[in-house]
């Protein structure tokens, strides 16, 4: 998966689940501040990400994340990680 | 009406551990349970003037200086009478077609008893067994410590131990041999996370027990407790509604038409029923993701005696699995296939005053011309028994033919996972609630948080199952209410004396 094909994924995730407008969701997006989700989302989010990606996230790594573009950085490295 | 710090929803195991600790802390609290007794999986009931248990044959880390009896030391629970040792030198046979092996209070004797099978393999054996050791103690409400390492719990929870066997070995036998504790947890090798079946394991390989006068006893005494210290418990209240505003719950309603106000609210039931309450307040995220978890097997039980118990060593349980590969362990196939495992609770034991039991992994799928019929109206269907005796009829000729010896066997009741649903409310009649994958445990787990601001779950599909999970899953739940670091402290001041000791 190139970084594109892992931001629509991302972003299409985020509008299914999570009920969020395609304008917010920039790489600058912060979760807390400009997408309301708290800590329980993130749980939520990292779940769907693992199905609907199919990779395994690591979770300390993702703990760090404060911004969409950070979870984009993520989800690609580790998809680069399995290929 | 009366407005309680807590309302405690059911009354498993892991709701009255949670009502004693809460107590104890001098909060108001009340339980409420659906049905006339108490304790959930843990009940037991009469038949014939015969006591039988449903969800609790035997217990492990029950010894002194061991995680559950710190526990009930730390609850002030008499234990006298309610617990009696099985055989320390073997209190598990695990047959399998081509051998047989058994599981001791005692690594190293375990160890030993399966280096004798598997001789080339003495040192992966010992090396995974010293692992299994190392892991368990990682587990910050099983050893009371608070300061974990958060990244080896990390790769303990997402490493599975089909992961972890394949690295001591490749042998499908001593795979199963290793694995065959999957039947305590409900989940295969290649899901479930090493961390929790190191757990299941060790809790088991210090101490064993059984219960003297079943789960029954047990539960009372844990009630007459959380009444002492001013717990109320109210039966036949079935929740059937949870009022929402601003995010908080604000009354839990009950079928009989009663309201109950608390600031906090601990579910002690499976968390896809508490949750079908307060849906609409729920986000998509977490209603899709909910309703794709897997639910564990259940568990079909036949209720009876073995007139003559001589065939059976005293005070063991007896395994007989019908594969010799890991991924077929715990399999669940059709009504009419060979069950993948058989278990038979402690047989010989003159010591218990309940009846006897055997028990094998079924599916909902089997008895679905039945689900929707009330337990009166199944009780006087001819097909529903019969389906049940034929089930029971394959059991013991496969028992038969394994070489247990059948002819003194009287069955008296059948339990399927109709009557699991129906008396516990659990999806499908799952035994041990929800699947425990990596997918649903560890970081991902659901709970003790939720997103209802004052609702918080418990039971064991929020940790670990067994008894021993769903009670250390009432503690942690607490922990949010009371102070998770100081209850381990007292608990860990607790299990160091008495180890001393
Ligand atoms: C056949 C079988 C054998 C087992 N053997 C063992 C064993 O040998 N050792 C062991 O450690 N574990 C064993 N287990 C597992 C163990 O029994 C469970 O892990 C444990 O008892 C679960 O406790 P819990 O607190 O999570 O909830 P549960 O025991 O599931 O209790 C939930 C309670 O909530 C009540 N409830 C449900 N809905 C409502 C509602 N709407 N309103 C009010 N009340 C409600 C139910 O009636 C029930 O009392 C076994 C399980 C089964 C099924």
């Amino acid at each position: 998966m190139n970084r594109d094909e892992i931001v629509n994924k991302v972003n299409d995730m985020l509008m299914q689940n999570f009920e969020l407008t395609e304008d917010k969701l920039l790489p600058s997006s912060r979760f807390v501040e400009d997408l309301g989700l708290d800590s329980l989302d993130a749980v939520d989010m990292l779940v769907h990400l693992e199905n609907q990606l199919n990779v395994k996230v690591d979770v300390e790594k993702f703990r760090e994340v404060r911004t969409l573009g950070n979870v984009y950085d993520l989800v690609y490295e580790m998809s680069k990680e399995l290929t | 009406m009366k407005k309680y710090d807590v309302v405690i929803i059911g009354s498993g195991i892991s709701s009255i551990i949670s009502g004693l600790i809460l107590t104890k802390h001098r909060k108001s609290v009340c339980i409420l349970e659906q049905h006339y007794t108490p304790g959930g999986y843990t009940h037991s009931f009469t038949k014939n003037g015969v006591m039988y248990d449903t969800g609790a044959h035997y217990i492990g880390a029950l010894d002194k200086g061991r995680p559950f009896h710190t526990l009930l030391t730390y609850l002030d629970i008499p234990m006298d009478g309610l617990f009696f040792p099985l055989d320390r030198h073997g209190y598990d046979i695990l047959e399998f077609p081509s051998f047989s092996v058994e599981y001791a209070c005692d690594y190293e004797q375990t160890i030993s008893n399966l280096s004798t099978i598997f001789r080339k393999e003495s040192d992966a054996i010992r090396r995974y067994f010293d692992y299994v050791k190392k892991v368990a103690l990682q587990f910050p409400t099983y050893e009371y410590d608070s300061s974990y390492d958060e990244a080896s719990m990390q790769k303990i929870m997402n490493t599975s131990l089909q992961d972890v066997l394949d690295t001591f070995t490749r042998r499908p036998r001593l795979q199963s041999a290793l694995a065959a504790y999957c039947t305590l947890h409900g989940v295969f090798p290649k899901d479930v996370p090493f961390g929790i079946h190191a757990v299941v394991t060790d809790s088991l390989m210090h101490s064993v027990h059984g219960l003297r006068n079943g789960g029954q006893a047990f539960v009372d005494a844990l009630l007459v407790r959380f009444k002492n210290q001013g717990g109320e418990l109210f039966m036949q209240e079935k929740v059937v509604d949870l009022d929402i505003e601003n995010s908080l719950i604000k009354k839990v309603t009950t079928a009989s038409g009663k309201h109950f106000i608390a600031e906090w609210i601990i579910s002690g039931i499976h968390p896809k029923a508490i949750f079908s309450f307060v849906r609409k307040h729920l986000k998509k995220a977490f209603t899709n993701r909910l309703d794709n978890i897997q639910e564990s097997a259940s568990f079909l039980t036949i209720y009876g005696e073995f007139k003559d118990v001589k065939h059976f060593a005293p005070l063991k349980n007896y395994y007989y699995f019908q594969q010799e590969s890991p991924d077929k362990l715990i399999e669940v196939g059709t009504a009419s296939d060979t069950p993948s495992c058989i278990f038979l609770s402690h047989p010989n034991t003159l010591d218990r005053k309940t009846g006897q039991t055997i028990i094998i992994p079924a599916k909902m799928e089997w008895f679905k011309r039945w689900e929707n019929l009330c337990s009166n109206e199944r009780k006087n269907d001819g097909a529903y028994n019969s389906i049940k005796q034929t089930i029971a009829q394959k059991i013991l000729k496969t028992l038969a033919s394994r070489g247990v010896s059948i002819d003194s066997w009287k069955t008296l009741d059948i339990s399927t996972p109709i009557t699991n649903r129906d008396f516990n409310g659990s999806i499908d009649g799952s035994a041990y609630g929800i699947y425990h994958s990596i997918d649903n445990t560890g970081v991902r787990a659901l709970g003790p948080r939720t997103h209802i601001r004052n609702l918080l779950i418990t039971g064991q599909s929020t940790l670990f199952p067994g008894m021993l999970g769903a009670a250390i899953s009432g503690l942690r739940s607490c922990g949010h209410l009371i102070g998770i670091r100081s209850l381990l402290e007292e608990l860990k001041k607790i299990q160091h004396t008495n180890r001393k000791g």
